[in-house]
């Protein structure tokens, strides 16, 4: 489970599953949605891949991503989406805080 | 599906419940009623009662092992299949064995000092949370293809029907626990019965949704 909660608190890998929801997709395919090196995306791909919420299938060169997450996977990917666990903190609501200290 | 040792273990479970039931059947003098005692009454029901946990495990070994002749795969595909249906049948083995010893107690005069209601109730939300658990893990079962090419789905469409019927299977193991929990319980088996049935109508309809809709997949 732990690899699970490693794998969803980044935005980066929740917007993979994002994209997979609606179909399944290759590497090149996926990269294009993110402005980050190839390697980066590789790096989430196997962390997605070791929390078992992807699964690669392999035909010639080209490797295609499917999701394969349970009820429970999604809907706590769902929850992180919806609280933004991972994403960095807005202008406004960093001065607030600032302010509070 | 269904292993080898799954089978095993629960054709040994329907053994020992079915030779238990014909041996109480046999002690009694009226060999088509029986007692069954209680901490709030006694009641007389048929003997048929203890047949019940037997045959019901029966059906789902059954539907498991018809199930394995409409699909094939790998090795490697029908293995989690495999130890999901391992999970499904020896808990529930398990909640009928309780059952059936149950109902043997009282017909002796012990068992667990809970109304028939209340072992009811108990019954019904195990059953859901069991539910809940075998729903929560469908939509991570591989891909496997239906022998019948009007039932046959590509491993796309078969994801989505899996995580579609992994939700609802899951709401239907919580509508079992809540209702369970609090319907009036003459009201529970026709609650049940509709909602196994708007399941299976949604299983199906969603498979026919997905065959007309064009697959991502070359």
């Amino acid at each position: 489970m732990n690899l699970v909660f490693k794998a969803l608190s980044d935005p980066t890998r929740r917007h993979i599953l994002q994209l997979l929801r609606k179909k399944p997709m290759n590497a090149g395919d996926l990269a294009e949605h993110f402005p980050i090196a190839k390697s980066t995306l590789s790096a989430h791909f196997a962390i997605l891949r070791e929390a078992d919420l992807i699964e690669a299938k392999k035909s010639g060169t080209v490797i295609t991503y499917m999701l394969k997450v349970s009820v429970l996977e999604e809907a706590l990917l769902a929850f992180a989406e919806t609280v933004g666990i991972g994403l960095p903190v807005q202008a406004p609501l960093r001065k607030a805080v600032g302010k509070a200290r | 599906m269904i292993d080898r040792k799954a089978l095993w273990v629960t054709g040994l479970m329907i053994i020992a419940m079915t030779t238990a039931a014909l041996w109480r059947v046999s002690l009694l003098a009226d060999r088509s009623h029986m007692t069954l005692s209680g901490p709030a009454q006694t009641v007389t029901v048929p003997t048929l009662a203890l047949f019940i946990s037997p045959l019901c495990l029966l059906f789902v070994v059954a539907v498991l092992i018809a199930q394995k002749w409409f699909v094939s795969g790998p090795e490697e595909a029908m293995r989690p299949w495999h130890r999901w249906g391992r999970l499904m049948l020896v808990s529930y083995g398990v909640i009928l064995a309780l059952m059936q010893a149950n109902i043997l107690g009282r017909s002796f005069g012990v068992g667990v000092p809970l109304s028939r209601p209340q072992i009811a109730r108990i019954g019904f939300v195990v059953t859901g949370g069991l539910i809940v658990v075998l729903g929560n893990a469908l939509p991570k079962l591989p891909w496997l293809s239906a022998r019948l090419s009007f039932w046959r789905l590509d491993p796309w469409q078969w994801a989505r029907h899996r995580r579609f019927m992994g939700k609802i299977t899951v709401v239907m193991g919580f509508g079992i626990i809540v209702g369970g929990a609090l319907l009036p319980l003459r009201l529970v088996a026709p609650a049940l019965i509709c909602l196994w049935l708007a399941v299976f109508t949604a299983s199906i309809w969603y498979r026919m949704k997905l065959r007309r809709d064009p697959s991502p997949l070359p």
